[in-house]
């Protein structure tokens, strides 16, 4: 047994106060010269952040600002409160006492028949009924409802007209603080019923600056004086976060889970545990009254004089100061079971004491290897520390600093890689092998163990023991070597013998492998494969945290890997995590689950704020979509004109911690087969076909897109009109209504003069019917002549035959006269004659002469009437 | 409901409360005093008019800047009324304002409270929380307070030739007497 040397090591204090600083990224607003003095801060439900500001509001996307200002004098440019109504659209309060919306890109006032307030707007909210509230500061407290506005002052019974801040509660009430007390107004239809609670309730201070509602039950106030106050609302009790309060005026506040955080006039941003109100985290940053803002992200904003500064949260923080004096190389970190930080770097052995969540840094100056340059450090499970060196072998160390034991002879080589120990077991990574050394009491039980002893090299990274009491040999390109009850078993991890520089279980005990240059191996079912599930395969240091996720450093920063679902999380340069390249195997946890990871740029310190990894995607967000000549903000189902199909659609991703890392992939169904990766803010599709088509977006922080958000903006272009279905329907219709309109105009016209015709034809119908009457009544006539003349004609026949009978007979008579005359009469005549010529030739007296002559001139003319019968008698006869 | 001008009308029936209810001044004094790197200027005045009112623990000081008095030399004293405060165009301070705290001046005790308001002076308005000592017993009121003034606050311009004669910021020490009235 070897004495063991007590060295007697003295601290020299040196008066190097180091705070935890998570990293806060500054934004440079676009008008540098102008001062910009931002009051308010504000998210909206898209994710653009707004800030109000004494030049007016400014719209930020992580990419650029917007400037939005209004002309109007009266209402002036100085914004101090910022809402969103129902609608999306931004409200904003002025100091003019005006209130003001933003339509498009114009800033509209906002009036009323009542006028306006008549001091500086403190705040503004629309309430879960959609009343709008506004506070001003010295004029009370105004609501707007069924067009009317209305003020609650002194009279309704506000305590005070100076109000800085309205919130509403769960069951909607609004609560107020003011220079004298809370305010909680009930507004039942046009009943107010203002409820107080000041000094006399016990308030701390009766100037309430902030309220911020924790749960139903306990709510955070900021007050002027008496610093930040939980207030208990069934127990009607007040908790002081700090009996003194050191920090000043409470401007603003922010509840981030379990963190409170706080805007104060005299140390800038301060935060608190509310599980541990004593843990008082200060960070030092520049302006105070500093306007706050938690973003969907989980990202803290701060708005002030001094400009805009963001911080993604502070699961990684940075140890500032470990005093300039020194390198800041971290070569080799652990942790104290009084969580004081040991490290080292090449100006020798430091440890960090932790008070008041402050570290204050110890140089071990009479060091009694001085010139021994530490290399790993160790903190085994009683709380001892292990500190190994380069060349010069190894000290086991009281918390306070005593060496316990050198190792220096016991050693097969002095050069100690890595410490690593389960319960009383330590062993040493070496360059000639592995060292086993057994603590009990005083006692040291030294075994080294090499290449002679069947390991496959000599130069070993780290020694590991798992749960399961094994001994797990990282070496230098000969893979895994594993010592259990058994002996020792050789692993291979590929073809080509790999360099392995360490290990670490999970939380369901599965050994996890660091590879040089080759990212994680798992082993599984005795077997190493290779898993490709980090972001960068560089790792330096690997381990498991409190809640069982891994942990690894690496190029890219910080990754949490949750195996069981296979998530993880990148802590990188939006952290903060800059020139900061991870020392290997420089990592350390404290008890309460803190990693402290050793960088060539100082100590980083990774506490998971929650069990699981937050579940944080970037935002897709598409903005506009140019459509020919037009312009549509936020539109979807759109329907476009044939002719407006030259389409570019303007997006991003919302993704304040490092937007410029954002991967983004489209594709328009419809057109696109596959997504397209982009890093551009703008797709554009010219000449698009008709038809139906959904621009998808999705938007990743790495290459993976498995877990991206999602979103989409759909629209429609049209047919050409000629080729539309209505268009055709019209024609359609068309052609049926004018054959219709034919038809029936010519049947109208048919119709029409059919009833001409048939007026004409009834007419002559009529007239026909007049002359049928007529030709009928003749007809009749005739027929009636007719048989008249046929009676006639019957009975002239008759008539004719019976006067030719009677004629016949006349003329037999005649003739028999005229034979008669002619013959019978002619006889006397000629007698009467030869008398006559005979007398006439005897001697007479003059007077028997003349009758004598007499005589005979009247018988000759009886002669010429007897000659001239005859003749008529012979020509009758001869007809 | 009450409109905009409310707060004028509640400061008017303040001035116009009846006699037996205020607090006014019987004596007080102010002094102020400009640390600059080369100059000493300090100077004082009592001749301030105030009020308190113990109903709703409202007050309204005033002081005419013309009768500060007690400069190192007449000159200053010209250069302060002329040059710097500009007395001709802004002849009074006020500080008019509340208490913050909930207590009885009616009762005996010692208090520390803030008093709140507007504090004008060189013309230019400022909202300011002074904190302040109350002394009450025997029916009269003590009150004891100093407080700074940065000059800045109320665009009082000291020409850069003169930056070391002034300081930046005043030291304002006040004291004065109330009785029930």
């Amino acid at each position: 047994m070897r004495i063991s040397i007590i060295f007697l090591v003295f601290f020299s204090i040196s008066f190097f106060t180091s705070a935890q600083i998570p990293f806060f990224q500054k934004f440079g607003l676009p008008n540098k010269n102008e001062k910009t003095d931002i009051h308010v801060l504000f998210q909206d439900r898209n994710g653009f952040v707004w800030l109000g500001t004494g030049v007016g509001l400014y719209q930020f996307d992580g990419f650029s600002f917007s400037h939005f200002t209004s002309k109007d004098s009266t209402l002036g440019n100085h914004i101090t409160a910022i809402t969103q109504d129902s609608l999306g659209r931004i409200w904003m309060g002025h100091s003019s006492g005006q209130l003001s919306y933003l339509e498009g890109d114009s800033i509209k006032i906002f009036t009323t028949p009542e006028g306006n307030a008549a001091a500086e707007i403190s705040d503004i909210l629309f309430d879960s009924k959609g009343i709008l509230w506004f506070s001003t500061l010295k004029d009370g407290l105004y609501y707007f409802n069924h067009s009317r506005l209305y003020r609650l002052d002194e009279e309704n019974g506000m305590p005070d007209l100076y109000i800085y801040d309205i919130e509403e509660s769960s069951d909607g009430k609004i609560w107020a603080g003011t220079d004298r007390g809370i305010a909680i107004c009930d507004l039942r239809g046009n009943q107010t019923n203002i409820q107080i609670i000041n000094q006399k309730q016990g308030l701390p201070d009766n100037i309430v600056r902030k309220i911020k509602f924790k749960n139903s039950r306990f709510i955070w106030l900021g007050t002027q004086d008496a610093g930040v106050i939980q207030y208990d609302v069934e127990k009607k009790q007040f908790t002081s976060a700090s009996l003194n309060w050191p920090y000043g005026t409470i401007s603003d506040l922010l509840i981030k889970h379990d963190q409170l955080w706080i805007s104060s006039n005299k140390n800038g941003i301060v935060m608190i545990d509310s599980k541990n109100l004593d843990r008082i985290h200060k960070f030092s940053t520049e302006g105070s009254d500093q306007a706050l803002l938690l973003d969907q992200e989980g990202g803290v904003w701060m708005g002030s004089k001094s400009g805009l500064m963001r911080t993604s949260g502070t699961e990684i923080s940075f140890l500032e100061k470990l005093g300039q004096d020194i390198d800041q190389n971290i070569i080799a970190i652990t942790i104290d079971h009084e969580e004081n930080i040991w490290f080292s770097t090449r100006d020798g052995l430091f440890k960090m004491e932790k008070k008041n969540n402050v570290y204050e840094r110890e140089k071990l100056k009479k060091f009694p290897f001085i010139n021994s340059q530490v290399i790993s450090l160790h903190t085994d499970s009683l709380g001892y520390i292990w500190a190994g060196t380069f060349g010069n072998g190894a000290w086991h160390l009281n918390p306070n600093g005593e060496v316990k034991h050198y190792f220096k002879n016991e050693l097969r080589n002095g050069n100690i890689l890595s410490i690593l120990s389960k319960g009383n077991n330590i062993w040493f990574a070496t360059l000639e092998g592995a060292t086993q050394i057994k603590v009990q009491g005083n006692h040291y039980e030294i075994k080294n163990i090499g290449s002679k002893e069947g390991l496959s090299s000599d130069y070993i990274y780290q020694v590991f023991l798992d749960s399961k009491n094994r001994a797990w040999f990282a070496t230098d390109g000969h893979d895994i070597d594993m010592l259990d009850r058994a002996g020792i078993h050789h692993f291979k991890l590929g073809e080509k013998p790999k360099v392995v520089y360490g290990f670490t279980e999970d939380g369901d005990h599965t050994i996890w492998v660091n590879v040089q240059g080759d990212g994680l191996y798992k082993f599984t079912q005795d077997k190493f494969s290779s898993l490709k599930n980090l972001r960068n395969n560089n790792i330096y240091s690997l381990n498991t945290n409190s809640s069982g996720n891994l942990i690894a450093v690496h190029d890219l920063g910080i990754e949490v890997f949750d195996f069981r679902k296979n998530r993880s999380k990148l802590f990188g340069e939006e952290m903060g995590i800059i020139n900061r390249k991870g020392n290997l195997n420089a990592i350390a946890q404290n008890q309460t689950g803190e990693v402290f990871i050793g960088t060539e740029n100082g100590i980083v310190k990774y506490e998971a704020s929650y069990a699981a990894i937050a579940e944080n995607t970037p935002k897709p967000f598409i903005r506009k979509l140019k459509a020919g000549k037009n312009i549509f903000h936020a539109a979807n189902n759109l329907s476009l004109a044939y002719d407006d199909n030259d389409i570019t659609i303007n997006y991003l991703g919302f993704w304040y911690q490092n937007p410029e890392k954002l991967n983004y992939q489209y594709k328009l169904e419809n057109f696109d087969r596959y997504w397209i990766n982009s890093k551009n803010l703008e797709a554009t599709y010219s000449r698009l076909p008709p038809g139906e088509y959904t621009f998808h977006l999705r938007v990743s922080d790495s290459n993976d897109f498995q877990n991206a958000a999602e979103t989409k903006v759909e629209f429609k272009i049209n047919l050409p009109f000629w080729q539309q279905p209505w268009f055709y329907m019209l024609a359609a219709v068309f052609v049926i209504a004018s054959a219709y309109l034919y038809i029936r105009l010519r049947e109208q016209k048919l119709r029409k003069e059919g009833y001409i015709l048939k007026l004409k034809v009834n007419e002559r119908t009529k007239e026909l019917q007049m002359r049928n009457e007529e030709v009928e009544a003749q007809s009749e006539e005739l027929q009636a002549q007719a048989s008249e003349i046929q009676m006639m004609n019957e009975h002239l026949e008759e008539l004719v035959k019976k006067r030719t009978e009677e004629l016949e007979r006349k003329n037999e008579a005649l003739e028999e006269y005229a034979f008669i005359n002619a013959h019978k009469l002619r006889s006397p005549l000629a007698s009467i004659l030869g008398v006559v010529n005979l007398i006439t030739k005897l001697p007479q007296t003059p007077e028997s002469q003349e009758c004598v002559d007499h005589l005979k001139k009247s018988a000759d003319a009886l002669d010429e009437v007897v000659t001239s019968i005859t003749r008529a008698i012979q020509k009758g006869n001869r007809n | 409901m009450k409109w905009v001008f409310l707060f004028i009308g509640i400061l008017f029936c303040f001035y116009t409360l009846p006699a037996q209810q205020r607090f006014v001044i019987e004596k007080a004094n102010i002094s102020f005093i400009s640390k600059a790197e080369l100059e000493v200027i300090k100077a004082s005045s009592d001749q301030i008019q105030g009020l308190l009112d113990p109903s709703t623990n409202k007050f309204a000081f005033s002081l005419k800047i013309l009768s500060f008095n007690g400069f190192n030399s007449g000159l200053q004293r010209e250069h302060f009324n002329e040059k710097y405060l500009e007395s001709e165009r802004f002849p009074t301070a006020s500080f008019s304002g509340k208490i913050i705290e909930e207590i009885d001046i009616r009762k005996d005790g010692t208090y520390n409270v803030r008093a709140k308001g507007d504090f004008e002076i060189h013309g230019v308005k400022q909202t300011r929380i002074i904190k302040s000592k109350l002394s009450i017993s025997g029916g009269k009121v003590s009150i004891d307070t100093n407080f700074i003034v940065p000059l800045s606050d109320h665009d009082i311009m000291i020409p850069k030739i003169v930056g070391q004669k002034i300081a930046t910021e005043i030291e304002v020490t006040f004291n004065a007497t109330l009785v029930l009235k």
